[in-house]
């Protein structure tokens, strides 16, 4: 019976996701993105232009059949670097996001549920922490240690916790006043159970939506930070890179910049409109 | 803001187009320069942007003419001792500063001792050989230089001394020399007025009618400076019409866009910058000559110098504009795979991987081009190549430590003044050692006695002979891989390129807009004394070429 219903309630919201265009949109690119960087040795079109290859006598290629991209400085082919740059962008968002989700939410939880002198430190820390802006604290940190995109993005996981933290606190502070809580409460459960068991789960959509409409942000950082010269060591791709480096080519070889920013533009946007579309799903309010 | 910059921005452009007219009897030249004007004070300049200012507001006793000779400018004349530890000069009587004051040695001996007492700049050309003290006035008109020791180069430091007035810059000495004063107001004698400056974004001067040398006919009479290193921006404000002149630091590609439109014709001008690929002689793997003699033959020059970056072909670690000291005995490297794998074969690492670190200057397209070649060809001998961009202001750090120097270095290296000197002890002196542009840590013995010597004797000749030695000992431990001699690119309108007469020459570094005499120099201070020491303070959004 409790299994029918299960069923029948995923039916249900995939029935109602799949009514909704603009989320599926999202879900088939973010999909898409991430079976391109995934398969991308296989189904690009060059996978050795990754590596150490130059190619000088077909540099700034305009797009063509064989290169739908084009290529750039050095002659190689751009779609190819292109597909091989997600790998770069989306690793970036999973690693800021596997670091700030979990901590964030782990926060929140504690803040919301004991109150008291948990809830103050942890919720002057977020104070101070939004207070400054991810791309200052990203190019600060890389100024003090190396200057790698990985400890910029570290520097961003430091700060990004901090808004899953506000979200699940002012969620749990709801919950907890809930009846069930007090009656598992009354009941004796341990605060671990009550904590993961009762108001966790009651949380998790809402943090599912803040993730996905996250990893559009995270990525646009990413490629913001390599734009700014913090990217990846060459001659691997990176998305912000080639919009950098094309950059000092427009407007006449405007595929080099112009395509991998339409790439960014594309996996930001898929991951975007797959939050909103998770939201609507959800009816959460306040995600953001 | 940006509705301003794009009133700004209309305003120059219908201004530039009256003025381009044939009733404009103006000749303004509008250029962009790639970094800002860090500082004009004479005493403080060290940077290309410095210099290409500082010399069209100031003068100095005698300056270069396009074919690098020394030419009279305050002083009408010199006199060099028998044993060449004095300099007399006697200043021209009709020289006046921009107020109308004349030029006295006194200001000169000011000017000196102002340099000296700041110590930046230039400061270090004169350091250890003339002391505080030993420039004098003789009489008004008389200033006598006493040298600590015989130093041949002395002459070709003398046009970075730019004379300041004396009682102007002491009635606003403040507490600190002048210093704060002088930063943003001139005190000097040349050709060209500051007329205003915008540090961020642009500076113009004008033409100063009064001024007690010869114009050019037909001289140039207002010069814009606008601050961008954008290549886009450089391409758009050609193509609005704003834009005269483009900086010679453009990529190849900006320049090919600009003279495919039309109005804008492009000259290339040979230099004695050198470009060079430096190899720590002290790290594993490049310790072993046969590593060095690989990578010199795996190495593609003709395809860095005619496509990736503009050169001239150099055979030695001396460019040939140096022609009397320039060793022609010494074999040009050259491309040869197969040769490279035999010296990895003979080498101590041979059949293992050899991890090798490239070094170059982050955000330089070109030279991230040159490595990813250097790259493919290496990788395919056994190397295994880590690529390392730095900021140029890292680039100095890690130049200080021969542990942290890369293996492998792109670096350009133009003469700070006018003598082989310049090129040799401070590359490939001990002395020079943990500074960027002896980053190849040879501490040779044999080759500092020789460059020693070179140093201490008048007799050119003699010196041609030690500095043809040093350039065979050089390919001989293949330290520095010599890849190309800089041409120097620069475009310019034709209508611009018609109406003002150009001297250029092939041992200026750069390009030449000649007008007025003070715009003149501006090419000789450049490939004098500004590029070396502009590389070591050039920030890392510049490039240290520059």
């Amino acid at each position: 019976m409790s299994e029918l219903a299960a069923l029948s309630n995923s039916y249900q919201n995939w029935y109602r996701f799949s009514r909704n265009p603009t989320a599926v949109i999202g879900l088939l690119i973010v999909v898409l993105s991430l079976l391109a960087a995934l398969l991308a040795p296989y189904i690009t079109p060059f996978p050795d232009h990754v590596g150490a290859i130059v190619d000088f006598r077909n540099r700034h290629q305009p797009p063509s059949l064989e290169h739908w991209f084009g290529t750039d400085n050095v002659g190689r082919d751009i779609l190819t670097r292109v597909i091989f740059g997600l790998r770069v962008s989306l690793m970036l968002a999973f690693v800021v996001l596997v670091i700030a989700v979990p901590f964030g939410t782990a926060m929140g939880l504690l803040a919301g549920y004991f109150g008291g002198w948990t809830e103050i430190v942890i919720m002057r820390l977020t104070d101070i922490a939004l207070a400054l802006p991810p791309l200052i604290m990203a190019l600060a940190v890389a100024a003090v240690l190396e200057p790698s995109l990985m400890n910029a993005m570290l520097a961003i996981a430091s700060l990004w916790w901090t808004w899953h933290t506000r979200l699940v606190y002012s969620m749990v502070r709801q919950i907890r006043a809930l009846e069930y809580v007090e009656a598992a409460e009354t009941l004796g459960a341990s605060k671990t159970h009550i904590l993961f068991r009762e108001i966790l789960p009651n949380c998790v959509s809402a943090i599912a939506v803040k993730t996905s409409l996250d990893a559009g942000f995270v990525i646009l950082i990413g490629a913001s930070l390599s734009f700014l010269g913090l990217g990846i060591q060459p001659p691997t791709p990176d998305l912000g890179t080639m919009v950098s480096d094309g950059a000092s080519f427009l407007p006449d070889y405007w595929w080099e910049s112009l395509l991998p920013g339409t790439a960014i533009l594309f996996v930001a946007l898929g991951f975007n409109l797959l939050g909103d579309g998770l939201r609507d799903l959800f009816d959460v309010e306040d995600v953001r | 803001m940006t509705k301003r910059f794009l009133a700004t921005t209309a305003t120059l452009a219908f201004a530039t187009a009256l003025m381009a007219g044939p009733a404009a009897a103006q000749n303004v030249v509008t250029m962009n320069t790639v970094q800002i004007f860090g500082t004009i004070d004479p005493a403080k300049i060290s940077d290309y942007t410095d210099y290409m200012a500082a010399v069209n507001l100031y003068d100095s006793l005698v300056t270069v003419d396009s074919s690098g000779n020394l030419i009279p400018q305050i002083a009408e004349s010199w006199v060099v001792s028998p044993d060449a530890t004095e300099v007399t000069f006697k200043l021209r009587a009709d020289a006046t500063f921009t107020d109308g004051t004349p030029i006295l040695a006194s200001d000169v001996v000011y000017s000196f001792e102002r340099l000296l007492r700041i110590n930046q700049g230039p400061a270090n050309l004169f350091a250890g050989v003339v002391e505080p003290g030993a420039v004098t006035a003789v009489d008004d008109t008389t200033v006598s230089f006493k040298l600590s020791k015989t130093f041949a180069p002395f002459m070709a430091t003398v046009p970075a001394l730019m004379i300041v007035n004396a009682d102007l810059v002491e009635s606003n000495k403040g507490a600190d020399d002048g210093q704060t004063w002088l930063a943003d107001n001139v005190a000097g004698s040349g050709a060209y007025l500051l007329d205003s400056w915008d540090r961020g974004s642009q500076m113009v001067i004008k033409r100063y009618a009064d001024y007690y040398g010869e114009f050019l006919e037909n001289p140039i009479d207002e010069v814009r400076w606008i601050i961008t290193n954008d290549e886009a921006t450089v391409k758009a404000l050609a193509a609005s019409g704003e834009l005269t002149m483009s900086s010679p630091f453009q990529s190849p590609d900006t320049h090919k866009a600009l003279v495919d439109m039309g109005r804008f014709r492009m000259e290339s001008q040979p230099t004695t910058t050198a470009f060079y690929l430096k190899l720590n002689s002290k790290s594993a793997p490049t310790d072993d000559i046969h590593i060095r003699r690989a990578i010199a033959y795996a190495t593609d020059y003709a395809t860095i110098r005619e496509v990736i970056f503009p050169g001239e072909p150099m055979t030695t670690v001396l460019p040939a504009g140096f022609a009397d000291f320039w060793n022609a005995d010494v074999p040009a490297p050259t491309f040869d795979m197969a040769k490279a794998a035999e010296e990895v074969a003979l080498s101590s690492y041979a059949g293992q991987q050899i991890p090798i670190t490239l070094s170059y200057v982050a955000g330089t397209l070109f030279e991230e081009e040159i490595s990813l070649l250097m790259q493919a060809n290496l990788e395919s001998l056994g190397f295994v190549v880590t690529q390392q961009p730095e900021p140029w202001n890292r680039v100095t750090e890690i130049a200080a430590d021969v542990a942290t120097t890369p293996n492998v270095n792109q670096i350009f290296f133009g003469p700070t003044y006018p003598s082989p000197d310049s090129m040799f002890f401070t590359q490939f002196h001990s002395a020079a050692a943990g500074t960027w542009a002896s980053m190849e840590w040879l501490q040779d013995p044999a080759i500092d006695a020789l460059i020693d010597q070179a140093r201490a004797t008048g007799d050119v000749a003699e010196q041609a002979r030690l500095y043809k030695e040093v350039q065979a000992l050089m390919a001989e431990n293949g330290v520095a891989v010599p890849l190309l001699a800089q041409t120097v690119q620069h475009t310019w309108t034709s209508a611009c390129r018609a109406s003002v007469p150009c001297r250029c020459s092939p041992s200026t570094m750069t390009w030449c807009v000649t007008a007025g005499p003070a715009l003149d120099p501006l090419t000789e201070a450049r490939a004098r004394q500004g590029p070396a020491l502009q590389c070591a303070r050039a920030s890392g959004a510049t490039q240290p070429i520059w």
